[in-house]
């Protein structure tokens, strides 16, 4: 029977520990009769137990339901009755929450979220991996046969972007294009909004032009056009349209029109046939079949391309890599990951400080509430309860903080993605995803806000709350001294957070400046570009060199310009060319080519470009005479590496053994060619002159930047029908190669301030309560002599050594996080002394500005008022 | 109390208006409430401890019942136990179920669904 009933104690543990207080005696004893008397008329003992179980746990959630109800309604009337608190804690939450929401979710968006595709976890990227590294373009068979042989996709299509003239209507307009293999969209998986997609039987050079428009173009295209587009001149048939947001596999893509791939010469007029093995112009991606996973897929690919350097030599890539196809294109995407993961760090951070401020807050309540809490406990509430009673209020705080913080987190985002250089999957990203990521995400955070910024105070409010407080001066009880050293540990842990979080601003933002400033091996300041495509709009060899003559020279006579040239591929713009070359010195076999970066440019290029040449001589205007030796011009990095040691100049290189050779007659400086941080590349610039293209960049430098309306009215007095692609200054080009540096920068200088401002005004708080705690003792202090400077003094001295403390464990602790931020600097050491300096003095100044008010207003204490004072 | 206080805490559980029953004539303990009700109903409402005592911190909250002193009851043991008893406003709001029921029953009738009252 005791074991019985205690066993039933035990399990009135499930109650509420205030009902448990009141009823939990009676209750037993209630179970004890009931015990007694039931197995005495002989019910089973399991009966009675199920019974009493039964009972306990119908009561209990009500119990509970009941008390949570009465706790909301008491702090929501302690919250209404400090508004002004209430006000600026659940402001700084928001802030603090909202911060790391958003953050969060643009890590959802970028790196976390999958394309918009069915199954896109299925679908991966392949690139050619060859000796740069990967993420290489790879030549059409060598797509085709990983296409045949390999087991592991359902389907494994081909695309690559290319600039479009179209004409729809009476104007010609450039925009981006893709020629896409006949499978495409099925890898995709994706269903047209009208219409139908390109198939397997329109990708024939024979098969009919047939043409797939998105849909924010077919939305303002004529009648006449949304059955056929004029493309360079020659009908399509448009069949389909894409659905709404795709601008193509690529999120930067922005395609506008699909092709399908057998019809590249008709839109890139290359010359070139698709059979040609070496010929890298191609990107791939994959749908996994069912069941195979990345690694099987690799390790057949792995396979595949030792089969097709067996049977192909030099001329087809050294191997292939997997990527899975997010919404970030791969190869940008470990620097950003890395930067992110930087970002939520930081603002996690911005969380910490936030809830120390908030913590300080609420720790200078409790003493002020000591006397309501001393009051509660001597009429016999629980500890348990008072806790709960904090808790609660901390709880509705930050639910009411989360509840904001979602509004911050969406304006965050949104200008985080405004940063971001280009489409991610169009309009797809302008609605707000609010997935179970980012709502686990939420609460999650929430919660640990409500628990840390009110468990601190509500312990101290509990040990606080002893009688001996309703007698007494808080500051001169230990427990309110206690308080008062835990609340001003909390400010020094602020000035920590700040001096950490601006000197990571400094650095970074240092690193932007001079990764801007950064001399990338060419001039980029008032250089601006503008896509040409001669040839497709018909221009043969004669006409287009006449036309670049005549642009030349036009362009020349305007005031401001200071250099024309024309080139192929753009530096740092992520298109790149490559091309096999022969070269002097090695195996002359026809499989034994290298494949490299290749550029044709224009006399006066080097100049132009502000490249110095560092040996031989620059692209002259003689070579363009007729029988004159093909010339090249190569980067340094080519030279060291083919020929080390020795002088490159009169060498040859080839591009095609039935052609003569070309003679090395330049070797140019290294220039930042594909990313700022890259090593140098083997780099061959051939001669535009010699080597004809119509598919150009217009390079023209001016003494101010140049704008469109120049460019664009210099080329329509040519040839009004001649649309000039996409014109931009080169700034644009790097701002795109600098987004993650900018993106850090921008976001942990916005938090270094918001810190900084947090700080000061819980620096300000804390001293502000201070003051007023010491009333008394302050106007002891002058009756007895002290003079205002002294009191003045004190309260300022106070305010500087927690500063400095601050400073002081902020920078030893920057120096360390600066050093783990190293790889994402650039041009910066992570122990700049002016970063450093800055983010100590600033807090310095701050905190001092902030001391002052308090400070002033204790020396105004009227002494006979304050000691009459209870 | 109002009556138009009365009429908002209608209609009452089963268990709390059970309880008011049970008080209605007598002071009892919790244990003597439970007793009272299952004698009452011959058995077929039988209370336990979390149910009894939950609904007593209600009725007590809003002054339906009031506590009257704690004693020990002679027929059971020696502990000391809470003795409940009836306020004037419960007795109001007891009555007024009541009715509201009687009525619910006539309605109940006057449908045919019980006999005729003999």
């Amino acid at each position: 029977m005791k074991r019985q009933e205690k066993l039933y104690r035990k399990l009135l543990r499930l109650l509420p520990a205030e009902f448990r207080a009141e009823y939990g005696r009676e209750m037993g004893l209630f179970f004890r009769e009931r015990f007694r008397e039931e197995t005495r008329s002989g019910t089973a003992v399991w009966r009675v137990w199920w019974d009493a179980l039964a009972d306990l746990l119908r009561t209990a959630p009500t119990q509970h339901w009941d008390l949570l109800r009465q706790d909301a309604r008491s702090a929501l009337r302690s919250m209404g009755a400090h508004r002004a608190f209430t006000a600026v804690a659940v402001a700084t939450l928001a802030l603090g929450i909202g911060a790391n929401v958003g953050v969060f979710t643009f890590v959802d968006d970028l790196l976390i979220q999958s394309p918009p595709w069915p199954e896109a976890q299925r679908v991966l990227r392949l690139y050619a991996d060859n000796q740069h590294g990967a993420f290489d373009v790879m030549s059409y068979p060598d797509y085709a046969d990983l296409r045949d042989r390999s087991r592991s996709f359902t389907g494994l299509a081909a695309h690559r972007g290319v600039p479009l003239t179209i004409t729809a209507g009476s104007r010609p307009e450039q925009l981006r294009g893709e020629l896409v293999s006949g499978n495409y969209f099925e890898v995709l998986g994706i269903e047209p909004y009208r219409g139908r997609f390109i198939r397997e039987s329109d990708d024939h050079e024979t098969a009919e032009p047939v043409a797939v428009v998105s849909f924010g173009l077919w939305q303002r295209l004529g009648e006449e056009s949304r059955r056929q587009l004029r493309i360079y001149g020659q009908p399509f048939r448009v069949v389909g349209v894409a659905p709404g947001g795709f601008g193509g596999s690529y999120p930067m893509e922005n395609a506008r029109v699909w092709l399908p791939l057998a019809l590249h010469e008709r839109v890139r007029r290359t010359g070139l046939t698709l059979d040609r093995r070496g010929w890298g112009w191609l990107q791939a991606l994959g749908r996994l079949r069912e069941g195979v996973g990345i690694r099987a897929a690799q390790a057949e690919l792995d396979g595949l391309a030792a089969q097709l350097v067996t049977e192909h030599g030099s001329r087809t890539s050294s191997g292939y890599r997997l990527y899975p196809a997010g919404r970030y294109p791969e190869w940008a995407r470990e620097g950003v990951a890395q930067g992110l993961a930087f970002l939520l760090l930081v603002t996690a951070l911005v969380l910490l400080l936030v809830l120390a401020n908030l913590g300080g807050a609420m720790l200078a309540r409790v003493v002020r509430r000591r006397r309501d809490t001393a009051v509660r406990q001597s009429l016999g509430a629980t500890s348990t309860h008072l806790l709960r009673l904090w808790l609660t209020e901390s709880a509705l705080v930050a639910l009411l903080g989360g509840a904001l913080g979602l509004l911050v987190a969406f304006w965050t985002r949104k200008l985080l993605l405004r940063m971001v250089p280009f489409d991610l999957h169009s309009g797809q990203l302008d609605s707000w995803h609010f997935g179970p990521p980012i709502v686990f995400f939420t609460a999650g955070v929430t919660a640990v806000c409500a628990v840390a910024f009110g468990c601190l105070p509500a312990f101290r409010a509990v040990r606080a709350g002893l009688a001996p407080v309703l007698k007494e001066d808080a500051w001169t009880t230990s427990a309110g001294r206690s308080s008062a050293r835990l609340h001003a540990l909390l400010s020094v842990g602020q000035v920590t957070a700040s001096v950490v979080l601006l000197t990571v601003a400094g650095l970074l933002l240092r690193t932007v400046h001079e990764a801007e400033a950064f001399h990338p091996g060419f001039e980029a300041e008032r250089l601006t570009l503008a896509e040409l495509n001669l040839e497709t709009h018909g221009y043969g060899e004669e006409q287009g060199r006449a036309f670049l003559r005549r642009l030349e020279e036009r362009l020349e006579g305007r005031p401001g310009v200071q250099g024309v040239t024309f080139a192929e591929v753009v530096p740092l713009s992520g298109n790149q060319e490559n091309l096999a070359f022969w070269l002097e010195g090695r195996p002359e076999g026809p499989k034994d080519w290298v494949s490299l970066d290749a550029n044709q440019v224009g006399a006066d290029y080097f100049t132009t470009m502000g490249i110095p040449i560092a040996e031989g001589r620059d692209f002259r205007s003689e070579d363009a005479a007729a029988g004159s030796p093909r010339v090249v011009i190569v980067t340094q990095a080519l030279a060291r590496r083919f020929w080390p040691g020795r002088s490159a100049l009169g060498r040859w290189v080839r591009t095609d053994p039935e052609k003569p050779p070309m003679e090395v007659v330049g070797v140019a400086r290294d220039v930042r060619y594909q990313s700022l941080g890259e090593e140098p590349r083997p780099i061959v610039f051939g001669n535009l002159e010699q080597n004809y293209s119509g598919r150009l960049t217009v390079h023209v430098r001016g003494s101010t930047p140049i704008g469109r309306e120049l460019l664009a009215g210099e080329v329509a007095a040519l040839d009004p029908d001649l649309a000039l692609g996409p014109v931009g200054p080169f700034q644009d080009v790097l701002a795109a190669a600098l987004f993650p540096q900018r993106l850090l920068g921008l976001a942990t200088g916005i938090f270094g301030v918001l810190a900084l401002l947090l700080t000061s005004l819980g620096l300000y708080a804390l001293l502000a309560f201070a003051v007023q705690q010491r009333r008394r003792e302050f106007g002891i202090r002058m009756v007895l002599g002290a003079r205002r400077e002294h009191v003045l003094r004190m309260v300022l001295g106070r305010g500087l050594v927690l500063t400095l403390w601050g400073v002081a464990l902020g920078a030893g602790i920057s120096v360390v996080a600066a050093r783990a931020l190293e790889s994402l600097l650039f041009g910066v050491a992570p122990t700049d002394p002016v970063a450093l300096l800055l983010a100590a003095a600033l807090p310095l100044a701050v905190a001092l500005a902030a001391s002052s008010l308090p400070a002033r207003r204790a020396t105004r204490v009227d002494p006979v008022r304050a000691i009459r004072e209870p | 109390m109002t009556d138009k206080k009365a009429k908002d805490l209608l209609p009452l559980t089963p268990a709390a208006f059970q309880i008011l029953l049970a008080l209605a004539d007598a002071e009892l303990h919790g244990y003597a409430i439970m007793q009272e009700v299952q004698q009452r109903t011959e058995g077929r409402v039988r209370l336990g401890p979390g149910t009894l005592y939950g609904n007593i911190k209600r009725l007590l909250a809003e002054g339906l019942i009031r506590e009257a002193s704690a004693r020990p009851d002679p027929a059971l043991d020696d502990e000391r136990r809470r003795y409940y008893r009836l306020t004037p406003f419960g007795r109001r709001v007891a009555t007024r179920e009541a009715a509201r029921l009687e009525r619910l029953v006539d309605d109940a009738r006057q449908k045919r669904l019980l006999p005729a009252a003999g």
